[in-house]
């Protein structure tokens, strides 16, 4: 069954998939996955930070300032143990969705 | 080139939240705003068309300010600053009585020490008991340090976090000081033989700068498996 929350989750789970790979701050997060998906998933800066806080209040990621060598301060993120686990439910929702999907364009066309 | 904490501080100035957390939210924005500047700038674009470009990622900033209000309140109900600074302080001054009285418990009274030094039977019982005290205090410190660490806290809060025994002591050397002074002959008995600056330095300065070994070795280790990742 895909829960409501389907819509959110996915933007969530790519989160979490490009945090998996490393600790980013914000805008990296945003590049890596608009290169990872060419461009069909993005985030503005509007749509990443609510969902980056929100998931910092459930402990599924930590932010922490950092200053990098140009001197810049940002605010990295790295993935936490809870958000490690939340990963793989998230990763069946979203298989889930796609089966799904895919089976109603086969009776579709069909 | 545009000034982007300004513009971002004054879309978002209603923002409800503790002056340090909007200056982290509004720092970490136009930090956002500035980096997608730069890329568009890089790419050939205009400094009118690249600020154009970068500040049109948000078209409603009273939407993105509601939004970033309710995903710092709704989701938990223990406020960033708790779960920074006042959790990891309380568990770290909870910790540091907890040690002590352990320290106590486990008996370290001055058993053969006493009879080969020329101090008083009492005094080593003090030194024995307060330096296994001390030698535990970097553990709290760190403790207290990673928790709020893990919460997102700043450096500041992680320093404080671990070295809030130390301020709690003097908190309590200060009542009781204060206490004695206001009793006939309490003063001389409350601070003697140290003296009150060497009751500040036994239970304040020295436990503090443990506590502050205790925080800057996790910070160091940190910052060196950060690194080592990297």
């Amino acid at each position: 069954m895909i829960g409501p929350g389907i819509k959110r989750g996915t933007a969530e789970l790519a989160i979490l998939s490009v945090l998996e790979g490393g600790p980013l701050h914000g805008y990296e997060i945003a590049r890596h996955i608009d290169q990872q998906t060419r461009g069909q998933l993005s985030f503005t800066l509007a749509s990443l930070y609510p969902l980056l806080y929100r998931m910092e209040q459930r402990a599924w990621i930590r932010g922490a300032w950092e200053t990098s060598p140009s001197g810049r301060r940002r605010r990295v993120y790295r993935l936490t143990p809870p958000g490690k686990k939340k990963l793989s439910p998230l990763r069946q929702e979203w298989g889930e969705l796609f089966r799904a999907l895919r089976r109603l364009t086969k009776v579709a066309h069909g | 080139m545009a000034d982007w904490q300004k513009l971002v501080s004054h879309r978002l100035a209603a923002l409800k939240l503790d002056d340090r957390e909007r200056e982290e939210i509004f720092t970490e924005l136009a930090g956002h705003l500035e980096e997608t500047y730069d890329v568009l700038r890089r790419s050939g674009l205009t400094e009118y068309e690249a600020v154009r470009r970068a500040v049109s990622q948000v078209t409603n900033w009273e939407e993105l300010q509601h939004n970033i209000y309710s995903a710092r309140t709704k989701e938990n109900p223990m406020n960033a600053r708790t779960s920074r600074l006042w959790l990891p302080s309380l568990v770290t001054l909870a910790l540091s009585f907890v040690t002590l009285v352990l320290v106590g418990f486990l008996g370290l009274n001055p058993g053969p020490l006493g009879s080969h030094t020329l101090l008083p039977r009492h005094a080593i019982y003090v030194v024995s008991d307060y330096t296994v005290w001390l030698m535990a205090l970097p553990l709290v410190g760190a403790l207290g340090a990673r928790l709020s660490a893990r919460a997102g806290g700043t450096l500041r809060d992680v320093i404080i976090s671990g070295v809030s025994p130390a301020l709690g002591w003097l908190t309590i050397v200060l009542l009781i000081l204060s206490a004695a002074a206001l009793r006939e002959h309490g003063l001389e008995a409350a601070t003697s033989p140290l003296g009150p600056i060497g009751i500040v330095t036994v239970l304040v300065l020295i436990p503090g700068a443990c506590l502050l070994v205790g925080v800057l070795a996790y910070d160091g280790l940190t910052k060196w498996r950060r690194k080592m990742a990297a």
